[in-house]
């Protein structure tokens, strides 16, 4: 026998249904630009029947759950490639500037200032006796070694650059890790009742989605709800424990900063971070890899320019008969000369006659042994001058294979080679982001034509429960109000 | 694949910011007029580009220093030829004075020109290029002919005109004046004038003729200096040529095809807005009246 009052139940739960539907709906259309969401809908089932003698007769419909629309995989595939966008990313963006600081090619770099050294010396073989020949070989001197001086700085200030950037970027990893240790307790929280923090997630996998791109993470999911975090090996986030990563700067030589494992109850480093992937990797190769090559090279450069010139130079007779004096002097102790060690000799600046242009002293051989003539050395005599002019072209680099020419443009060249391979992986992986980003899209992305199709359909549905409602109640009203007069 | 309007926008931007990278790749290479503004652009390319760009400024360098050494030697060549002017005059005065039949007051007469002459050869030895003393060797800063005392030396002042070339460009007053003794033929030859000998004069005509081959031998060196200098002026110029064109193959832009690259993207650049324009437009909202 049916209940009187059943019907009105099947009906309350479609219109109840329909309602939460249209809440997802509108839930949907007002986080379609969220960044992170996830899509969600109503996952329905109809609701326990019940038996008569007739068969079993449904009771209307009931919310299983409100369902998270997503692909794990798809998860999983995006960290690995955020890490690796993440490190082209930096590596040709380092490399840029590298180009930038090298500036070639141009009227200003290291290759022409080059250049204009060498052609100075040409000049003073036409101009020994003059002030102009002088005074152009002593500028384009200095010329050169300020190129030097400020190239080893500019690579300095770029390597301080990187660790402020690093530094930073620490600071991002510690503020992540409080956050999913956050959500992770909200959500164990939230979940313990057995349904799923939908929006909780989204959260957490966002922000663990900008982890990956930093650095390189391991994610797994614990029971609960809650996940881990470690970072090459080393926890971050454990759903009992957190970690913090701190960075140890070093100012004289940015290379030997560390990044380490920090307990900061107990004030104490655990180790270094393994960085293996991500923006920390790449700035981290940079500093150390990149930048140190070329640094190096350009102070290889700066020592053979400078010794090979004061060889010469040594060997030459200023106008007053000076000799043995350098060219080139140290900045500092040394031992070598470097990009950031090497100026002319303040000796010839404050007196130019000191400048080697002559080749041999004016000797009078009239008298044995020959005592020095006046003047000194002929004041034409450019022959040591020309000798200099012609380092340029000689095999000094390389173990002798290689002009200062061919070793420079070879290493412009190498710069090249490394910027165009970084800008080729970031093109590469930004595109496979991109794809990943719109299959990730379709989808966990709201649709809008979906939703607002969705919402007709709840929105009909509602209104014939409310029919089937409105039935019922006639239905009552006959059976109350107007069947049989006879108790009146 | 379920299409979402967020995938549509996305790709609409993604390929907007990469024509629009594209399309600065090639103005910015038109407005600089280079292909390569970058190492990475073309590593290879770069490699060469600076290679040549460095050997055609050392070829203007050498090209100046064959430019000045021609200043140089011309200038040589023309006071050579004043001095030989010079010299012919004395030959002249000194076969007329060798004439037995003329008078005590002709040679004297003849003695006084010569002495003119010498004085004006005497600046000669003393010629300045600019402020140096062409026939002092090295030692530009000095007389070379001081008061009857040489103070040259005969040291050549090389000029390089390639790479490892060089070539002496200076004649020294050793090969012009001492060797043959100018200034002393010269002074017996007033002397034999004034004493009126004409044996010794008649003797005479002989190393005034010699100074004379000399200086004419002299000449033939510096045109073969010019020589040399003019046929290495023309090699560089040929060479500057080659490395211009070089150097255009490597790093200039090949402005018809630029531009037709550049209106290309551009038509791409319009098209993706065109279409953006009508897909982000529309939703199923726009028709739920």
């Amino acid at each position: 026998m049916r209940s009187t009052f059943s019907g009105l139940n099947t009906g309350y739960s479609a219109l109840a249904a329909n309602q939460r539907a249209l809440d997802i709906t509108g839930h949907n259309v007002a986080n379609a630009n969220t960044e992170g969401y996830t899509r969600q809908d109503i996952v329905l089932q109809p609701a326990r029947a019940i038996k008569s003698i007739e068969g079993y007769v449904g009771t209307g419909v009931e919310i299983v759950e409100f369902r998270r629309i997503r692909d794990q995989f798809l998860d999983i595939q995006m960290r690995t490639e955020n890490k690796a966008l993440g490190e082209w990313d930096i590596k040709s963006n380092i490399l840029g500037k590298l180009e930038v600081i090298f500036n070639e090619p141009s009227d200003t770099s290291l290759s022409t200032v080059l250049d204009n050294f060498w052609d100075s010396w040409q000049l003073l073989v036409k101009n020994p006796e003059g002030i102009t020949g002088r005074t152009a070989v002593m500028q384009s001197g200095q010329n050169l070694a300020n190129t030097l001086n400020e190239l080893d700085q500019q690579f300095f200030e770029l390597q301080s650059d990187i660790n402020n950037s690093l530094q930073a970027k620490v600071g991002e990893i510690n503020t992540y890790a409080h956050q999913i240790w956050d959500v992770n307790q909200q959500i164990i929280k939230a979940e313990s009742g057995g349904q799923k923090a939908n929006d909780l997630r989204d959260r957490r996998d966002l922000i663990v989605e900008k982890l990956a791109k930093i650095v390189n993470i391991d994610v797994v999911e614990e029971q609960f709800g809650a996940i881990n975090v470690s970072i090459g090996g080393g926890f971050l986030v454990s759903p009992k424990t957190i970690s913090e990563v701190k960075f140890i700067d070093h100012y004289a030589d940015p290379s030997l900063a560390q990044i380490v494992w920090y307990d900061s109850l107990a004030d104490e480093q655990r180790g270094n971070l393994n960085i293996n992937g991500g923006e920390m990797k790449g700035y981290t190769d940079s500093r150390d890899d990149v930048i140190t090559i070329y640094r190096e090279k350009i102070a290889e450069l700066a020592k053979v320019v400078a010794e090979e010139v004061n060889k010469q130079h040594q060997a030459g007779y200023g106008l007053e008969g000076s000799t043995g004096i350098d060219f080139f002097t140290m900045r500092d102790a040394g031992p070598d000369f470097s990009a950031s060690n090497i100026r002319v000799n303040q000796e010839i600046i404050d007196n130019l006659n000191l400048l080697a242009a002559a080749g041999e002293l004016n000797l009078d051989t009239s008298v044995d042994p020959p005592v020095l003539a006046d003047p000194p050395v002929f004041a034409g005599d450019g022959a040591n001058a020309l000798l200099i002019a012609g380092i340029k072209n000689k095999m000094t680099m390389s173990g002798g294979v290689a002009s200062f020419e061919d070793f420079y443009s070879s290493m412009v060249g190498q710069l090249g080679i490394q910027g165009q391979e970084a800008n080729f992986m970031l093109e590469n992986r930004t595109v496979l982001m991109e794809q990943l980003n719109n299959r990730r899209d379709a989808v966990s992305g709201v649709s809008l034509d979906e939703e607002m199709t969705n919402m007709i359909r709840f929105q009909h549905s509602y209104s014939a429960a409310a029919r089937i409602i409105n039935a019922m109640d006639e239905m009552l009203d006959l059976i109350i109000n107007r069947l049989g007069l006879v108790g009146r | 694949m379920r299409v979402t309007n967020n995938v549509l926008i996305n790709n609409i931007k993604n390929n907007l910011s990469r024509n629009i990278r594209a399309m600065e790749v090639i103005q910015n290479q038109l407005t600089s007029g280079r292909r390569i503004t970058r190492p990475s652009e073309d590593p290879t390319g770069i490699t060469e580009s600076l290679r040549i760009s460095s050997r055609l400024r050392e070829n203007a360098g050498f090209k100046q220093n064959v430019q000045d050494a021609l200043g140089w030697a011309s200038f040589t060549d023309e006071t050579l030829g004043g001095l030989n002017s010079a010299l012919q005059r004395v030959y002249e005065l000194t076969v007329e004075g060798a004439n037995a039949t003329y008078e005590k007051e002709e040679r004297n007469a003849i003695a006084a020109e010569i002495e003119q002459i010498k004085s004006e050869i005497e600046s000669i030895a003393n010629t300045t290029f600019g402020d140096r003393y062409i026939f002092g060797g090295t030692n530009t800063k000095v007389k070379p002919y001081d008061e009857g005392t040489w103070h040259h030396n005969s040291a050549s002042i090389n000029y390089g005109i390639g790479v490892g070339v060089e070539i002496p460009i200076n004649r020294t007053a050793e090969e012009v004046f001492v060797q043959t003794d100018v200034f002393g033929t010269l002074d017996k030859i007033i002397t034999h004038l004034e004493n009126g000998d004409v044996a010794a004069l008649s003797k005479d005509i002989e190393p005034i003729q010699a100074a004379l081959n000399q200086v004419a031998e002299v000449r033939v060196r510096v045109g073969a200096t010019v020589n040399r200098l003019e046929f290495t002026k023309n090699r560089l110029d040929g060479q500057e040529i080659n490395y211009a064109t070089m150097q255009s193959e490597v790093d200039g832009v090949d402005t018809a095809w630029a531009i037709m690259q550049l209106k290309d993207q551009e038509n791409v650049y319009r098209t993706t807005l065109a279409v953006g324009a009508r897909i982000i437009m529309p939703t199923l909202v726009d028709f739920l009246r």
